[in-house]
């Protein structure tokens, strides 16, 4: 078992491409029906898969998404005010 | 007092002749747009030789202080009034700065009398010798005219001006050396010659660099400024940095990341951390990825000014350029529509870098801007998200670069994308079969270079995807399905029919994901959606015939026995 964060980098033709929390070098590209429809570019997921790389369960982890986000907004705001 | 006021007059009538007045718009009532000596006369306004006023006074005879001061701002000589050599030329005289220089620099010479007569006319033979002196003219050309006689003093200087294209004389083949010249004709004479001196135009690269799957484009300006736009992924980075500095750039004036997808900001990290940035120029889009979080750490940390563009923005790259902003779109949900989009036009050359923009926004920019371009980096990876056949229509691009991965996982390119832009007869270029794209202009024209040639090009991979699925010998019709998840161009493809090796040819056609095609011979043979006629003649052998599909390039991609 394997059970590790990924943060959503961006869906494209039909992939979502994920990227390791950890170590933004790995990727991990998955069809993106595979995350349903509620799952959005910039969640963040754990996600546990199996030897193949494919998903057993996930889930968006909105806490440390929205806590991502304003640390983010923030620094961009403090950016663009310098 | 009797001589203040003769100064005051004198003042008063060059005033005349070099207007102060520069209220108005340049627009002088006498040289009008369609006046043979308008560009001529709106050069030297522009270098600032002359001033504006709403008359020129184009057919005014010119007398030899108009000339040295003419002269002497074309090549920036010193003007300041001065103590000259000349009884008739006092300090208090405004041209006599430039009187004094003009004659330093052996361009104009004054009389045995010691005066310079200020005043007199000059005659069209006089000004060649003038120009010819000023602008250092040494090479002399045969003079095709009829009037100028070899014993002539000016005879050498006028071989020198028709060498150097200045003087055109007139259309009956005559110079009239004799005739006094006119301020339009002194001003084409001197415009003429300033242009000899201007350097050529500076060439400009801009480097399409192979990242694999991802974007990363190096503009290096006319005037030697550099600017990045987005730099492949993380992995990418290395490469990005040595292709920067294996060009002798250690300063980044701008780098611009158009969206913070991994696959264009990840390689901006190793950017940041080796060369020196000026400006960042972020699409303002925020992420949640560590690697943009992080990108925008170092910006933070180096105390680089950052930007955040709104359509419609310039870029104050190079001033020999015109870098417009025509996309960037913070508020987006989508990381690619946020995409910034920008045009870049040198003289008569125009880049459209569309990052991973899609139809919509290439709709909306379609609708505010006029998209002609010689160059376009088409969006998305060659996506048929991007590039639609409305875009394609406005830029009619002459060279199209697309920059993907070899083998990637999104099928980039679309072939309706490639086949797209090849019908409109746009030269293609690609990171896989060109590596690393240069295109290098001058203004006018650009070419292609890049660092290497296509190898045979093996079958795409998706081709596997397209089988022959149907055989119905007496029928006459063969079933070719295309199983994969994207459209395959099967363009100059051939079926064969083994037993009597007779072949068909595939004409123009995308066959989508899921598609059959039914290729149709015999009696029955129809075309219609979906169905292609081969021949009315019987094909196929009832008692058994095995089909064989090839692509292009004559590799077999399937068989039914």
């Amino acid at each position: 078992m394997n059970c590790n964060k990924y943060t959503v980098d961006r869906f494209d033709e039909g992939l979502a491409i994920l990227l390791l929390k950890s170590n933004e070098n790995i990727q991990l590209k998955i069809p993106q029906e595979q995350l349903g429809s509620t799952v959005n570019e910039g969640d963040i997921l754990e996600i546990e898969l199996d030897e193949m790389e494919r998903i057993i369960k996930f889930k968006i982890l909105e806490v440390e998404t929205k806590e991502m986000k304003e640390k983010v907004e923030e620094l961009i705001n403090k950016l663009k005010n310098k | 007092m009797k001589n203040l006021f003769r100064v005051l007059i004198i003042v008063v009538l060059f005033l005349s002749f070099f207007p102060i007045n520069e209220s108005k718009a340049a627009s002088y009532s006498d040289v009008t747009p369609n006046h043979r000596f308008y560009e001529d006369v709106m050069y030297l306004l522009q270098k600032g030789v002359i001033k504006d006023s709403s008359r020129y006074g184009v057919d005014n005879k010119v007398t030899r202080e108009e000339v040295a001061v003419m002269i002497g701002k074309a090549l920036g000589l010193d003007g300041t009034p001065a103590k000259t050599k000349f009884k008739d030329v006092p300090a208090s005289l405004a041209s006599s700065g430039y009187i004094n220089a003009a004659v330093d620099a052996g361009i104009i010479s004054g009389h045995l009398d010691g005066t310079f007569k200020p005043k007199d006319l000059v005659t069209r033979g006089q000004m060649a010798i003038f120009i010819a002196r000023g602008f250092n003219l040494t090479i002399e050309a045969k003079v095709p005219y009829k009037d100028v006689s070899p014993s002539s003093a000016a005879y050498t200087y006028i071989r020198k001006t028709v060498h150097a294209g200045i003087t055109a004389g007139f259309p009956d083949g005559t110079f009239k050396p004799q005739d006094n010249i006119t301020r339009g004709q002194l001003s084409a004479f001197v415009a003429r010659s300033m242009r000899l001196n201007e350097p050529t135009a500076k060439q400009m690269k801009v480097h399409f660099i192979d990242v694999g799957q991802g974007d990363s484009i190096l503009i290096q300006s006319p005037n030697g400024k550099n600017m990045l736009i987005d730099g492949g992924t993380k992995s990418a980075g290395t490469k990005v940095v040595s292709f920067i500095k294996s060009k002798g750039i250690t300063k980044l004036d701008y780098v611009v990341a158009t969206h913070p997808d991994a696959d264009h900001i990840g390689g901006l990290i190793s950017v940041l951390n080796s060369i020196s940035v000026g400006t960042f120029i972020d699409s303002g889009k925020s992420h949640t990825t560590e690697t943009y979080y992080e990108m925008l750490n170092l910006i933070d940390v180096k105390n680089i000014p950052f930007k955040v563009p709104t359509a419609g923005d310039k870029i104050a790259l190079d001033s020999a350029l015109n870098l417009q902003v025509l996309n960037s779109a913070e508020a987006s949900d989508d990381t690619n529509e946020a995409s910034i989009v920008l045009k870049m036009t040198y003289g008569k050359e125009t880049f459209l870098f569309m990052g991973d923009a899609d139809t919509t926004t290439e709709a909306e920019l379609v609708a505010k801007y006029d998209l002609k371009s010689t160059v376009l980096k088409a969006g998305h990876h060659g996506s048929s998200t991007s590039t639609s056949q409305l875009f394609v229509n406005e830029v009619k691009p002459v060279t199209t670069t697309l920059s993907y991965g070899k083998e990637n996982s999104y099928g980039h390119p679309h072939s309706e994308v490639v086949n797209r832009l090849k019908a409109a007869g746009s030269k293609l270029y690609n990171t896989v079969d060109h590596c690393d794209i240069s295109v290098l202009t001058s203004g006018n024209g650009h070419t292609v270079s890049n660092t290497c040639t296509p190898t045979t090009t093996p079958p795409p991979a998706t081709s596997t995807a397209v089988k022959i699925v149907s055989k119905d010998l007496s029928a006459e019709i063969v079933g070719i399905k295309n199983t994969g998840s994207t459209t395959v161009d099967i363009t100059d493809w051939t079926l064969v029919s083994v037993s009597g090796n007779q072949t068909y040819k595939f004409p123009s056609y995308n066959l989508e994901a899921g598609k059959t095609v039914y290729v149709t011979s015999g009696p029955n043979a129809k075309s219609a959606t979906g169905y292609l006629k081969w021949t009315t003649a019987n094909i196929w052998l009832n008692s058994g015939d095995p089909a064989k599909l090839l692509n292009a390039q004559g590799a077999v991609v399937s068989e039914l026995q």
